[in-house]
């Protein structure tokens, strides 16, 4: 596989930047207000990074890049909770996506965003729900969808921006 | 598969959201009271028709400062690392619960409670 | 004017009257104020519906003053000092006496309406609470029964140190009384509240039931609400009146065979009936002889409904009350019984 060939430094680097890029987009999206009285409910949008090394690089270093941004957003920002719900909600985006990308040519990309955002908010809300204890929260699940399946759209989108735009190569495997 | 099937499957799946949304919608009942529990268990029922400032203590130590004022109820002041409960504000529907997940505190408001005509008592 | 613009002119002004109809039929007038002990605050709808209130208020007024115990000019206060000579009553008090003396042997003795000597030796008459020694309760105990009542006509005599006391059938009578009148007067719907007395006439304006809550006898909530319509709604409970020493609770609901406050497991009985009187007795009544007492009592003669709640918190309802009772929100997971 291609990774291997990379220079150790040359990968580092790489990965190194996407997890800063996907770190910066996920602490600024923690500053906004929740709209859903559903505890640790985000956008998602750092799943942008996601979808993109996901699509150019591969699962492997995509699991890197994913488990480092959760678990220095969480110290970051200082909120040992949101690890929970970025890990449920990170990891489901991570494995939907793994199973699509032998599928999906790069114009059907905006399909694994809106999978990925599906299956992130579901992941949250599961959590919030075992945390709380209040299943009653499910009652939220039509509107996270919709806005899920909305955000998710628009990181599919972007990730084909970025992959069409940035030096590497779209990948399906 | 086909762009336009991924379309379809999407669009069912909005419709289905959509049709949850109409046939359970959020209980939008202004609240005249507030139940208040902690890790599933409720702790108290706070009536919202009287201004209070309380404290709740949370079983790792932290506290939540609840508040009620002007018929809504909000968490003024917690300890927990990210606020999250603070930064949602003043609540005073049923379909606005605030949560404290570190501190396993949820303040669900409860709709309208009937208006009695009389009281036996 | 033209045709067109005077036969608009006519349909816009049967319209104006027309709603004008509907609006006064649904505006409310209420009246407030104190009498028997306690807070007074009748509803009422529809035309006639101010006069009637306050003629209302009069009458209310005008009973307080005869059947008063603690009005020193009161009939019944005559009747208490008269130390067992016959005294003359109006046909008002004489009625009423006599409604308490058979509710009296109807629930054998559990409602008394000379209990006034026990109910004054616990300090509930006056607000200076003391526990009475077992001698002196004793003493009274003579002192209590309906036989202790002789009413003839309108001559009421009394023995030798027994004393009247209608309080715990005054206000359901004095609602039914309020209901009559307001009837009468051609008001069809209201809402009387003495106190915690609750008396309904008819449905409310748009014909939906009214909705009377029952208080938690453990907290300030409602714990359940009732639909009811042209009915009477009365609670009796412990923690109506009650004080603690040497950590028990003693409470102004006195059993008149022993004295001491009825302990029965409950903390409050609510009867629903058309007579307010009725409810008012019978809540009493039915607070002293316990659960399974009351429940042989509606059983055997079925003329009103009840909820009983007991010191665990348990509920119990009659089957009549099954579509009328609801638990509010808070109180869900409560286990109601319904007696058949």
């Amino acid at each position: 596989m291609p990774l291997r060939t990379d220079t150790s430094v040359r990968r580092l680097t790489r990965l190194a930047l996407l997890t800063a890029v996907a770190l910066c987009i996920h602490l600024l999206e923690g500053q906004l207000p929740p709209i859903f009285p559903v505890p640790g409910a985000k956008p998602g949008l750092a799943n942008v990074v996601t979808l993109y090394t996901m699509f150019t690089i591969g699962p492997g270093d995509t699991l890197l890049v994913l488990l480092s941004r959760i678990l220095l957003g969480s110290v970051f920002s200082g909120r040992a909770t949101t690890l929970f719900y970025s890990l449920a909600g990170g990891l489901l985006c991570f494995a939907v996506t793994c199973l699509l990308r032998r599928l999906l040519p790069l114009r059907q990309l905006w399909v694994a965003g809106i999978l990925g955002g599906i299956c992130h908010n579901i992941g949250q809300l599961a959590v919030a729900i075992a945390i709380t204890r209040t299943p009653a929260l499910v009652v939220y699940l039509p509107w996270l969808l919709l806005c899920g399946m909305g955000t998710g759209l628009f990181t599919g989108l972007c990730a084909r921006f970025f992959v069409k735009k940035l030096p590497g190569k779209y990948k399906t495997w | 598969m086909k762009t336009k099937y991924w379309v379809m499957l999407f669009a069912a799946v909005a419709a289905a959201c959509v049709t949850a949304i109409v046939l359970f919608p959020l209980p939008q009942g202004v609240a005249n009271s507030a139940e208040l529990y902690q890790n599933g268990v409720l702790l108290c029922t706070v009536p919202l028709d009287e201004d209070t400032r309380f404290t709740v203590p949370a079983p790792d130590g932290g506290s939540n400062t609840v508040a009620v004022s002007g018929g809504r109820i909000r968490v003024e002041q917690a300890d927990c690392p990210d606020k999250l409960c603070v930064k949602q504000g003043w609540s005073r529907t049923e379909g606005y619960p605030i949560v404290c997940l570190p501190h396993g505190l949820v303040i669900q408001p409860k709709g309208r409670q009937v208006d009695f005509d009389a009281a036996a008592h | 004017m033209s045709r067109f613009l005077r036969r608009l002119t006519a349909l816009a002004a049967g319209l104006v009257f027309l709603c004008s109809c509907g609006i006064s039929a649904s505006r409310s007038v209420d009246v407030q104020f104190t009498a028997m002990d306690t807070f007074i605050h009748l509803t009422a709808y529809g035309a006639g519906a101010s006069t009637a209130l306050n003629a209302a208020q009069q009458s209310l007024l005008a009973l307080e003053k005869q059947l008063s115990v603690t009005e020193a000019d009161s009939e019944i206060s005559a009747v208490n000092n008269a130390d067992g000579r016959p005294v003359s009553v109006s046909e008002d008090t004489a009625a009423l006496v006599d409604f308490a003396l058979s509710m009296s042997r109807r629930t054998d003795g559990a409602m008394d309406p000379t209990v006034y000597p026990l109910v004054r030796a616990w300090g509930f008459t006056a607000d200076e609470y003391r526990v009475p020694a077992q001698m002196e309760l004793e003493s009274l105990l003579p002192l209590v029964g309906a036989e202790q009542v002789d009413l003839s006509g309108n001559t009421l005599t009394l023995s030798p140190g027994a004393m009247l006391d209608l309080g715990s059938v005054a206000k359901g009578w004095a609602g039914d009384r309020l209901a009559d009148d307001l009837k009468q007067a051609g008001v069809s719907s209201a809402i009387l509240r003495l106190g915690g007395n609750i008396q309904t006439v008819g449905t409310k304006p748009d014909g939906s039931d009214w909705v009377v809550g029952i208080q938690d006898p453990d907290s300030e909530g409602m714990l359940a609400r009732l639909s009811v319509r042209d009915c009477a709604v009365v609670t009796s409970g412990g923690y109506q009146r009650a004080f603690t020493e040497n950590g028990k609770t003693y409470w102004h609901i006195i059993d008149p065979a022993t004295g001491h406050p009825a302990r029965t497991g409950l903390t409050s009985v609510t009867v629903v009936a058309p007579s307010g009187a009725l409810c008012d007795a019978l809540s009493t009544a039915l607070f002293v002889m316990g659960t399974d007492r009351a429940a042989d009592h509606w059983r055997e003669h079925r003329d009103f409904e009840a909820v009983f709640v007991c010191e665990d918190g348990r509920i119990t309802i009659t089957a009549g009350l099954e579509d009328s009772f609801t638990l509010m929100d808070g109180y869900t997971e409560r286990e109601v019984t319904v007696l058949r």
